[in-house]
């Protein structure tokens, strides 16, 4: 195949690839969930909760939430980029990811807004 | 003490699996490791698995330059590596470019481990002051990337449609792993098919040794661990964005020297990221979040330890993979090049599409044929590293 050709098929190919997936992105907003449902994911898919938080643990690195809506409780695990602003009884909408440690299902949070 | 010992040696045989197969990162080994944890702590102690799985880390950063440089098939943290590996290997000196990195990872390994007590009490510090002007300081990067280009035109072209592509990825919810289908697509499985396409012979291997100019090797490694150090503390700046930032920093680089550099940013950011969880309390890598899960504190002692635990692991390291580099020289002239390169394809779509389904297959198409253009055009690779550079500028300034 002639380099030109192969230019010609990797640009139209790529860019129609991208709106394609640009497509497939706006189509996959997160839409909430109820806490019981998290059980239902799969590991490392990404999720959006809301619910207030029982307790905080703090190690090293991170800190361990469990949040808690009318259908269950769950342990949000959120990284120390800032420090946290948040206490006991805050009412949270949380998105992140699904994981797995000790049996437990879990969620490892992108982003964490308080909710007035 | 015997069984830290043996935790090491197990570690580094995890991280040589782990290293030499082809497109695995070590984040994603990491979140295997956290699945598994309960099981591995009622054997034994959460020091034990964090010397377990500091090692492994440790020596993933050695010998995953045996897939980017012998198969072009790299990991997230290798990619930068895969042509200036493939044309050592095609000038029948894929064991010299191995060794070239090796000498990179240990170096930044021993000098980062011996900075360390200087690092504490300034890097915070050079956190504080530059995290707010990170965004820009990449911003600087690229448009001297750009700028290096005798065609401005296609390089800034290439940035943009690949920070498009990254943009886009990321905020696919749906796709696990999102850096696995797009950077083995654009670094991995596009140099794999043009070398299919253009029948490429591999010549026979030859066990070289490079001959270092004292220049390069103070340029390469001091400017690994400085940038190295500082990237480590800034969230979502990854070992192939430091390495951008220090080749832009140390101009005219020989490939000698940019092997070095890339071999060891990947140690030196291992290191480093403990001293960030030590000194700033963050855990920057997947790595040492799970090791902050399974410690309960985390205290200089520890800290101590399992740098010293690096340390053995990277000496040990040295050993395998510049065994195993011996092994695929020997090898890799054995096969039947154009043959291995479709294996190695299929190897890789099959990885891709175990972990990331058919939206991650897709991914790694439209990625493959961004990675394609660059190479026809002449034009450096490093461009494509838009997928990583823009979404973290954005991060960063917006």
């Amino acid at each position: 195949m002639k380099e030109s050709k192969l230019l010609k098929i990797a640009i139209i190919g790529a860019l129609m690839g991208v709106i394609i997936l640009s497509y497939i992105s706006e189509k996959n907003y997160l839409v909430g969930s109820d806490i019981k449902e998290i059980a239902n994911k799969t590991i490392d898919e990404k999720v959006k909760i809301k619910g207030y938080i029982t307790s905080i643990q703090e190690t090293p690195g991170l800190y361990i939430l469990t949040v808690k809506d009318s259908s269950g409780s769950i342990k949000v695990v959120v990284f120390k980029e800032e420090k946290i602003d948040i206490s006991n009884d805050d009412s949270i909408e949380v998105e992140g990811k699904v994981t797995k440690y000790k049996e437990e299902i879990e969620i490892i949070a992108d982003v964490i807004r308080l909710i007035k | 003490m015997i069984s830290m010992l043996f935790a090491i040696l197990f570690g580094c045989i995890a991280g040589t699996i782990t290293g030499i197969t082809p497109g695995i990162h070590i984040n994603l080994v990491a979140t295997l490791i956290l699945a598994s944890s309960p099981i591995l702590a009622t054997f034994v102690s959460p020091i034990l698995i964090a010397i377990f799985i500091i090692s492994m880390a440790i020596t993933h950063t050695f010998t995953d330059f045996l897939p980017s440089c012998f198969l072009g098939a790299p990991d997230s943290d290798t990619v930068l590596s895969v042509l200036p590996g493939h044309r050592y290997l095609l000038a029948g000196k894929g064991y010299e470019a191995v060794f070239l990195t090796i000498i990179g990872s240990v170096l930044g390994l021993i000098i980062t481990i011996t900075s360390i007590p200087l690092m504490i009490p300034f890097l915070k510090s050079i956190y504080t002051l530059l995290r707010n002007y990170i965004g820009y300081i990449l911003i600087a990067v690229v448009i001297f990337m750009i700028l290096r280009e005798k065609s401005k035109l296609w390089p800034f072209i290439i940035f943009l449609f690949s920070g498009t592509l990254g943009i886009t990825v990321f905020n696919i919810t749906i796709l696990r792993e999102p850096l696995l289908p797009m950077l083995s697509g654009m670094f991995g499985i596009s140099t794999l098919f043009l070398s299919y396409k253009d029948n490429v012979k591999i010549p026979p291997q030859k066990i070289t040794y490079p001959e270092i100019d004292r220049s390069t090797g103070i340029k390469s490694i001091g400017s690994s661990v400085i940038v190295g150090s500082i990237a480590s503390f800034f969230p979502g700046i990854s070992p192939a964005h430091a390495a951008i930032i220090a080749t832009q920093i140390v101009r005219k680089l020989s490939t000698q020297g940019f092997l070095i550099l890339v071999g060891s940013l990947n140690t030196v950011n291992m290191v480093v990221s403990m001293v960030t969880l030590y000194t700033i309390d963050k855990a920057r890598n997947g790595t040492i979040v799970i090791m902050s899960k399974i410690l309960e504190s985390f205290n200089l002692d520890l800290l101590i330890l399992l740098v010293g635990a690096s340390l053995i692991a990277g000496l040990l390291a040295t050993i395998i993979t510049l065994k195993l580099s011996k092994v695929f020289s020997s090898l890799i002239t054995k096969v039947n090049y154009q043959k291995l390169c479709i294996t190695i394809i299929i190897i890789v779509t099959l990885v891709v599409a175990m972990l990331t389904g058919l939206i991650g297959l897709f991914v790694m198409i439209v990625s493959t044929l961004i990675g394609i253009i660059p190479a026809i055009k002449g034009i450096s690779r490093n461009h494509l590293m838009g997928c990583l550079l823009l979404p973290v500028i954005l991060y960063y300034i917006l």
